[in-house]
Order: structure tokens, then sequence, then C-alpha cells
């Protein structure tokens, strides 16, 4: 079973202020359908109410917010748009992938989510499990910053069954140590706003995005890039899982860390 | 009335509307008795007015009982809430007491877990992240340690860049110590003679800030990139796709509009 409760202090500043936002009641009825929040695993979560962030249902909602407005946009230094990771993210069928929908499962193990793609006779869907809202157990992945990675992270894979690329990481199944994805480096410049569905396999101009590269890709611009009003606690959540990636999770080494290392 | 419609499943968020100014005066002061308060304060300061937590803190400088709580604090375990243990940990960071290193030294070296034992690898699921709460924070007592830039910190650091166990650590560490000694080439003349080989080509990396240049930075990439000999990704199957369009100030390779 899942433990509910705000969990950390991040979870209480942003959940706080988002649900305080004159936008929050137009958001959350937005983001319900957007997301595809509509599977009846919510039902015991806290669907009814959008506005108690202890529970799976108003977590989710408070992750989706940072996602929608939490970066500034800067269109000389973010590596991708608002408007890109919230396509991306978002369940609707789209240049990115096709329709699919989220559901939250009651488990006790360790993975924090999945996409299953390919289903027969059956729309898509992202499984969100435990793990991503459990509170008073330290968990490392509790955070609103962290569930915002994981969204585009499963939708990521989404993207790959859509455009016929194998959907699984390197190691195979679940992802150990160093072998959860190649880190395809691009300039900033070589993805306009609006084109990082896009991608090209022709030697020069290659271009092209992992599951994890794209989430490590969002935690550089919300850590170092976003809005004046966003939490000091999501930036260093977002330094701190980003270069936590950088670190371990790609195959190959990647050549850059994000933001210096300063107490703020 | 006017008549209104479910939001449909293609329609943009609403637009945002902009928060009420963030008022400088709020919060505590950083106290033995306010502690708990200051911290949960801390985290939602805006990015944009962080300076005010620093000049909080630089108010309690110098009261002993404060540091004493707040090694205290490092240590109550097992910790339950990641995100308050990173507020914490810059606020040691931030008070630069040298009496710290020892402290940030034994937490950066724990080889126990600093959180309940979490539920173990599920090999069928596909998306594990394994994110180490343990291995994030000593990363984070790392930069921490190297910020107090006292001698005992900075021998301390280039011990943990040296030998610690945990990657993700060893590379804070690197990145840390160059960062406190100016980015010179004798730190990181120093820095390649003691870290594991498999760590030469993390010394000296860039730093992606809001303030880097797109261009340096991929020019800095790729130079190293070229340099190290990093392993080159596997390619994906080909496939269809007009491939992406450059920015309209990009110039390839990370040169410099002409």
């Amino acid at each position: 079973m899942c433990l509910d409760g705000w969990g950390t202090v991040e979870e209480i500043a942003v959940h706080g202020l988002a649900s305080s936002s004159r936008q929050w009641e137009a958001f959350t009825a937005w983001a319900h359908g957007a997301y595809g929040l509509t599977d009846d695993s919510w039902d015991p979560a806290g669907v009814g109410d959008p506005n108690d962030g202890t529970l799976p249902y108003g977590k989710v909602l408070t992750s989706i917010f940072l996602l929608c407005y939490a970066l500034s946009d800067d269109y000389s230094r973010q590596w991708h748009s608002t408007e890109d990771y919230v396509s991306c993210s978002r369940a609707a069928g789209n240049r990115f992938h096709g329709p699919f929908y989220m559901r939250f499962i009651e488990y006790d193990g360790s993975s924090e989510a999945d996409a299953e793609t390919g289903r027969t006779a059956a729309r898509d869907r992202t499984n969100l499990h435990c793990p991503l809202f459990n509170s008073g157990v330290g968990s490392p992945s509790n955070f609103p910053s962290h569930r915002a990675g994981v969204l585009l992270h499963e939708a990521w894979h989404h993207w790959q069954y859509a455009h016929g690329f194998k959907t699984s990481h390197p190691g195979g199944g679940s992802c150990t140590g160093a072998e959860c994805d190649w880190y395809y480096f691009h300039g900033v410049g070589e993805f306009d706003f609006g084109t990082l569905d896009r991608w090209s396999t022709a030697g020069d101009s290659f271009r092209f995005h992992s599951p994890y590269q794209v989430e490590t890709e969002f935690f550089a611009d919300l850590a170092e890039l976003c809005r004046p009003w966003v939490p000091s606690a999501v930036a260093q959540t977002a330094r701190d899982h980003g270069n936590t990636l950088l670190s371990k999770y790609c195959v190959n080494g990647v050549g850059y860390r994000i933001g210096q290392p300063r107490p703020w | 009335m006017p008549e209104t419609h479910p939001p449909t499943e293609c329609e943009p968020p609403p637009p945002f509307e902009d928060f009420e100014p963030f008022d400088p005066a709020s919060g505590p002061p950083l106290k033995l008795e306010t502690l708990d308060e200051f911290l949960q304060w801390a985290a939602a300061v805006p990015v944009s007015d962080v300076e005010v937590i620093r000049a909080r803190i630089a108010d309690s400088r110098g009261d002993d009982a404060v540091v004493d709580r707040l090694h205290e604090e490092l240590w109550a375990l097992p910790l339950v809430d990641v995100s308050r243990h990173r507020v914490l940990l810059a606020t040691i960071g931030e008070l630069r007491d040298g009496r710290s290193a020892g402290k940030l030294h034994e937490f950066v070296w724990y080889e126990g877990e600093f959180t309940p034992p979490q539920p173990s690898p599920d090999e069928s699921r596909s998306c594990q992240f394994e994110l180490d709460a343990t291995e994030m924070l000593q990363a984070r007592a790392v930069e921490m340690l190297a910020f107090l830039n006292t001698d005992e910190a900075s021998t301390a650091t280039l011990e943990v860049a040296a030998r610690h166990p945990k990657r993700a650590v060893r590379l804070a560490a690197i990145d840390a110590y160059l960062f406190n000694h100016g980015d010179t080439a004798d730190a990181a003349e120093k820095l390649h003679g003691l870290v594991p080989p498999e760590d030469r080509s993390a010394v000296g990396l860039p730093r992606r800030t809001r303030d880097t240049d797109p261009q340096d930075l991929e020019r800095m990439m790729l130079a190293q990139l070229n340099a190290d000999g990093h392993d080159r990704p596997e390619l994906p199957t080909p496939g269809q796709s007009p491939g992406p369009v450059s920015r309209s100030w990009y110039q390839p390779g990370g040169h410099d509009v002409p």
C-alpha cells in the first residue's frame, strides 16, 4: 500500500503555491483530461479533491503544474520549450505519440512507473506506482519536480513506440547502474522550440533523444532556467537529480554538470 | 449565464497568472527555537529571492548553539524527508562554520543508509530509476564541505574525489573542489593526479547555469567528447524524419555568430 502524506518540504511548498494560484481550478479541470487521469484507479487516490496535496491525485496535479508553468522559456538557453515538454507528457495523441491514459497502481516494489505501449485492442497507458508518492520513508522520488521528470520519461517511451524505435533501455527490462540510456548530446540551438519530437539518424545531422536524456534536459532547465516564483527547493532537487542522472545513468559519459556547487 | 464546456483533450493549459510578490520580511530568523520553521520557509523561498536566505543565515553566524543543533539534525536518522535534509545541508554550508568540516566528512563517508529500507528492485518492471537518497545527499554534503573553503575541508574534499566508492559523490567532489579553487589549472592538475582513471574526463566539466552561453557550452562539450574518446552512443534504428529545425541564431559546432 502507498503511504499517504506530504512527505517533503518541497511538496508542501509547491502544492501550497500552486493551489493558491488564480488559475488552479481551471488548471485542475484541464489537467484531468489533458493528462488522462480518467481511469477509476484514481478513485481511492483523491480524484475528488485536487486540493488535497497529500494524496497521489493531488501530487500528480502539482507536478503537472510545474511542467506547465515553471519554465522561463529562455529561447537562447533552454534545452526545450514548455510547449515541447507539455505536449510530450500529456496523454492526447499528438506529434509525439498516440493517445494514452495514466493509471495509479498500488504496488509494493521499487519501480516508480512504466509505459505500456502497443497494447492489443486497448489504449496504451502509463502506470504510476507508490514510490513516486510514498511519504515518511525518506523516498528519493516523492517530489513534485521528480514526478514531472518521470512523466516526461515515460511519455518518451510512448514517443519511441510511435516512431518505430525500441521502447526498452539498453540494459533490457530494468535499468541498473550505467545501463539506463545513451545520451545523444546536441547543442541548445540544434532543436528549435517546438521540434523536440523530431530526430535525424543521418550522418552529420544525427539528432536523437533517449528517455533519461529528455528527463535530464528537463531537470537542467528546471534547475537553472525556471521562473522567478519557483520555490528554491524545486531548483535544488532538479539540480541534484539531474546531476545524479548525468553521473550514473548514461552508458556513455556526458560532459557537463548542472549548476554551481553552492548552497543557494 | 454563459454556457461552459469541459476542456477538450487538445486545449493548451490555462494561461498563467503570476503570483503575488514574495515578502522578503516573511519567515523566521535562524534560531534554535525556530529551526524547523526556518527550514520549511527556506524551501519555499522563490529562486529570485534566495539572497534573503543568505542574509538570514549570515545573521546567525557565530551562534554555536544553532550550529550544534544543525549537526544534531544531520544525524537524526533514519531521515524521512530528503528535501528537508537538502535545505539543512545548504544551511550548514552557507554558515561556513569550520566545525562543520568534521561532521560533513563523517556524513559523506557513512557506510549505512540514511533512510529506512526501500523496496527491493523488481526486475520485471521497466523504469526502476533507482535513485539512492544516501548517495544524493552525500554528493550534496561534499559540495557543502568544499564550500567551507578551509584547508581541512579542501583536503577532505580531495580525499572524497580520490577514494569514495560512489561515483556520483566523487564527481560532485571534483566539481566542488574546482569551483572553490577558482577553476584554476593548478587545481585541475592536482585532481588529475588523484582521481581514479575513469573519472579523469570529469575534471573540468563545464557547468550549465542560467548564465552559460549555449555556444560556449557546445564548444566545450564537443572538445571534451573529441579529446576523451567517450563511447559513441549506439545508433538507433534509422527512421524517417525531416529532422529538427535549428534556432535562428545557431551556428554549427558552437562557432560564434559572425
